[in-house]
C-alpha cells in the first residue's frame, strides 16, 4: 500500500512540475500575466563544482517558445563577455559561411538575405537594459532560418547580467513567423512586458 | 709567511682551474646531449587511414615501418582545426630563444617551411597566400630539406615543416596519373570518368565535383557568382546546394568515390613524407634528431553532413595522429593523453632545453597535457569541450541545446546523450564558462583575410 501510495505520489510530482513558467520563475520574484504564462517543459537546476544553473523551457497556447537560463554566480566581466560572444555568434550565423582559406566562393554567396536578420534591438527586460539579437528560426527554435520556407518563428536572444544576485540571465524567445513586415515592426516589446517584478 | 701565502694562492688557482673545467666538461656534456628536433606536421590527416593507428589498412608501409619504436599518440586533437592556427601554435617556440639555447635558426619565423602542392591553375594567385611564410612546392622543399638536413655542423638545428599534401585529398590534377586512377574501384573510376568528361550534366553532385576538379568556371556558371574568386571548400559550404546531394541517390557511391581519392592520395603522401620522416637514411642524423610527426587536423567524409575541416567540430575534424620518435628508441609505446599543437610545440621546447627525454617522456607529459581540450569552428559558431577522451560536449550558437557524446561507447558522437545526463554536460559547459577567453584567444596570423576571428 505505502508502494502504492509512494508511487501515486511521485507520479502525481510529475504533474507538479509541468508547472507554468510563473511557478518556475517564482523565486525570482518574477511575476507574469496568467493568460501568458504558458506550461513549463524543463524546469532544471543543475549544480557544479563553483556554479549552478537553472534551465527552464515552456512554452505558451499561441505556440510562442520561451527558452531561459540562469547561471550564478558569475562576475560581471565574465558575464560581459559571454553576452558579447553569443551575441556576435548569433548574428554571424546569418552571414555568409566563413573557411579559413582565402579567396573562398563561400564568401560570395550563402548570406541570409537581410529579411531574416539579424536585427539589434535596444530593449529593457526586468529594468535591465539589455540589445536583443533578432532573427528568423526553424521549426526547431534554431537560429538561421534564411527562407520563407524555413522561417517558423520570429526569434530574439536576450541576455544580461544581474548585479544583486550576481547571475547572468538568457531569453531566447521564439514567436510564430508571419510575415517579413511583421518580424521588422516591434513584436518583442509586448512579449518582454509580460513580466513584471 | 710568504711561502705559505704563495701556496695558498696556487691551491686557489688550481682549485679555480679545477671548477672551471667541470663547468666546462657539463656544459659540453649538456651540450653533446642536445638533440635535433624536426616537427613535420601535416594538412587533413585522419587516423583512421594510417596503419599505425589502424593494422587493418595498408596505405601507408613507409610511415607505418618508420613509426615502429615511437610514442604513438591516438588523441591530437585541434583546438582549431584549420591550418593557419597550426603555425600560431608553434609560437611557444620562439625563433630568438632558440639561437639563444644554442639552436640553428634557419628562418625567421620559428624555423618554419611550408611544403605547398603545385599550382593547380597558373593564373591563380591565391594558392599563395601565405606570402609571409617560406612557401614551398614538394620538390624543391624536399631537396631544400635534404640540403639543410645534411650539413655536418656542430650545433643542434630545430625545424618545423608542414606538409600541405593532403589539403587538397580529391583534386584530380596534383601528382596524379592515369596509373594511379586506375587504382580507384571500377565503379568510382566509372563516375570519375563521367563527373569530369561531362561535368555541366551532374548539378546536384556539382559540390563533388568541385571538390574534384576545382571546375570553378562550371560552378560559377551555375551559381551566377562573377567575382574571380578561388575554393575548394566554398560549394560544400552551401547548405542548400549540399542538402540536395545528400539526399541524393547516388550519395553513397559519391562518398565512397571521395574516401577512395584520398586514400590515392595517401599512398603518393606515404612516398613523400617517409624520406623526411627517415632523415633520408642518415645514420648519423637519425641517432641526433628527435622527430615530431603529427596532423593538425582530421578531414571528414560527410560523417556530420560535411566534408572537409574548419566546419565543426566533431571528432573527423579535430582528432589527429602524432607520433614521437626519439634516437635509439626501440620499444613502442601508446600514449592516449590528450594533446594539442600547442602542448606539442611546448612538448618540443621542453626537449630542446634538455628537461623531456625519451626516458621520462610520459612522466613529463602530464605537466604539459589538460584534462581538457577547448575546440572551435572558423567563424566560432560552434564549440566543443572534449575531457580525458570520455566526454564530449557540443555547443552550437544557432540553438540553446547541447550535444554530449560518451566517446568511449560512441567514437562517431552519434547519439546525443545530453538529455540524459544533464550533470555531466553542465559539469562541462561549466568548464567552458569559466575558460570562455580561451575560445577567444586567436590572433590575424591564425586567420586569413579576417575569417575565423572570435568576433
Amino acid at each position: 500500500m505505502k508502494k502504492i501510495l509512494l508511487m501515486i505520489l511521485l507520479a502525481s510530482s510529475q504533474f507538479v512540475f509541468a508547472a507554468t513558467m510563473q511557478d518556475a520563475l517564482k523565486e525570482y520574484g518574477i511575476k507574469l500575466d496568467g493568460a501568458h504564462a504558458g506550461v513549463v517543459i524543463k524546469d532544471q537546476h543543475l549544480s557544479g563544482s563553483s556554479k549552478s544553473q537553472h534551465w527552464i523551457e515552456a512554452k505558451t497556447p499561441a505556440d510562442e517558445h520561451f527558452e531561459i537560463k540562469i547561471i550564478s554566480p558569475l562576475d560581471q566581466k565574465a558575464a560581459s563577455a559571454l553576452i558579447a560572444s553569443e551575441a556576435s555568434t548569433i548574428k554571424k550565423i546569418y552571414s555568409a559561411p566563413q573557411t579559413p582559406y582565402m579567396g573562398d566562393i563561400a564568401q560570395a554567396i550563402g548570406g541570409c538575405p537581410t529579411t531574416f536578420g539579424p536585427l539589434e534591438k535596444k530593449i529593457t527586460m526586468l529594468k535591465q537594459d539589455a540589445t536583443a539579437v533578432l532573427g528568423a528560426a526553424d521549426d526547431k527554435f534554431k537560429f538561421g532560418a534564411c527562407s520563407s520556407e524555413q522561417a517558423k518563428y520570429k526569434g530574439a536572444y536576450l541576455a544580461y547580467y544581474d548585479e544583486s544576485s550576481k547571475s547572468l540571465w538568457t531569453w531566447r524567445i521564439f514567436v510564430p513567423w508571419k510575415t517579413a513586415a511583421d518580424f521588422k515592426s516591434d513584436w518583442l516589446s509586448p512579449v518582454l512586458k509580460r513580466f513584471q517584478k | 709567511m710568504k711561502r705559505r701565502t704563495l701556496v695558498i694562492s696556487l691551491l686557489t688557482v688550481v682549485s679555480l682551474i679545477a671548477v672551471a673545467i667541470a663547468l666546462k666538461l657539463r656544459l659540453d656534456a649538456k651540450s653533446n646531449h642536445r638533440l635535433n628536433v624536426l616537427i613535420v606536421s601535416a594538412c587533413s590527416l585522419r587516423m583512421d587511414r594510417l596503419g599505425v593507428f589502424n593494422p587493418d589498412i595498408k596505405l601507408t608501409p613507409k610511415i607505418d615501418a618508420w613509426a615502429k619504436g615511437s610514442f604513438q599518440f591516438t588523441n591530437g586533437i585541434a583546438e582549431r582545426p584549420w591550418q593557419n592556427y597550426t603555425f600560431e601554435s608553434m609560437d611557444v617556440v620562439p625563433p630568438d630563444y632558440l639561437v639563444k639555447l644554442g639552436y640553428r635558426d634557419f628562418t625567421s619565423r620559428h624555423g618554419a617551411y611550408e611544403f605547398y602542392i603545385p599550382p593547380v591553375e597558373k593564373k591563380d594567385k591565391n594558392l599563395w597566400y601565405w606570402s609571409e611564410t617560406d612557401v614551398l612546392n614538394y620538390a624543391t622543399g624536399l631537396a631544400k630539406m635534404k640540403q639543410l638536413l645534411s650539413k655536418d655542423e656542430p650545433t643542434p638545428f630545430y625545424i618545423f615543416a608542414h606538409l600541405k599534401y593532403m589539403h587538397y585529398p580529391y583534386l584530380d590534377t596534383v601528382n596524379m596519373n592515369d596509373a594511379d586512377w586506375k587504382k580507384l574501384s571500377p565503379k568510382s573510376q566509372e563516375l570519375l570518368a563521367k563527373y569530369r568528361s561531362h561535368p555541366e550534366k551532374f548539378d546536384v553532385q556539382l559540390p563533388l565535383i568541385e571538390l574534384i576538379t576545382n571546375s570553378f568556371s562550371l560552378a560559377k556558371k551555375k551559381m551566377g557568382v562573377k567575382e574571380d574568386v578561388y575554393s575548394v571548400a566554398g560549394l560544400v559550404s552551401d547548405r542548400a546546394r549540399n542538402l540536395r546531394w545528400r539526399n541524393s541517390p547516388g550519395f553513397k557511391d559519391d562518398i565512397e568515390l571521395v574516401k577512395e581519392l584520398y586514400d590515392l592520395k595517401l599512398r603518393r603522401f606515404d612516398d613523400f613524407s617517409s624520406d623526411l620522416l627517415n632523415l633520408y637514411g642518415d645514420k648519423d642524423l637519425q641517432n641526433r634528431t628527435v622527430v615530431i610527426f603529427a596532423g593538425d587536423h582530421g578531414e571528414a567524409f560527410s560523417e556530420h553532413g560535411v566534408i572537409g575541416h574548419s566546419v565543426n567540430v566533431y571528432d573527423e575534424m579535430l582528432r589527429y595522429p602524432m607520433i614521437v620518435k626519439f634516437p635509439g628508441m626501440d620499444h613502442t609505446q601508446v600514449v592516449d593523453t590528450q594533446i594539442t599543437l600547442r602542448q606539442t610545440a611546448l612538448l618540443a621546447r621542453k626537449i630542446v632545453e634538455g628537461e623531456i627525454t625519451a626516458e621520462n617522456f610520459v612522466e613529463k607529459l602530464r605537466t604539459l597535457t589538460n584534462d581538457y581540450v577547448l575546440s572551435r569552428n572558423c567563424p566560432d559558431t560552434i564549440r566543443s569541450v572534449r575531457y580525458r577522451s570520455e566526454w564530449k560536449l557540443i555547443k552550437n550558437a544557432d540553438s540553446d541545446q547541447r550535444e554530449l557524446y560518451d566517446l568511449k561507447t560512441d567514437p562517431g558522437e552519434t547519439k546525443n546523450i545530453a538529455a540524459e545526463n544533464p550533470e555531466m554536460a553542465w559539469k562541462l559547459e561549466e568548464y567552458m564558462v569559466d575558460h570562455q577567453a580561451d575560445y577567444e584567444r586567436i590572433t590575424a596570423r591564425s586567420t586569413a583575410a579576417g575569417v575565423c576571428t572570435a568576433n
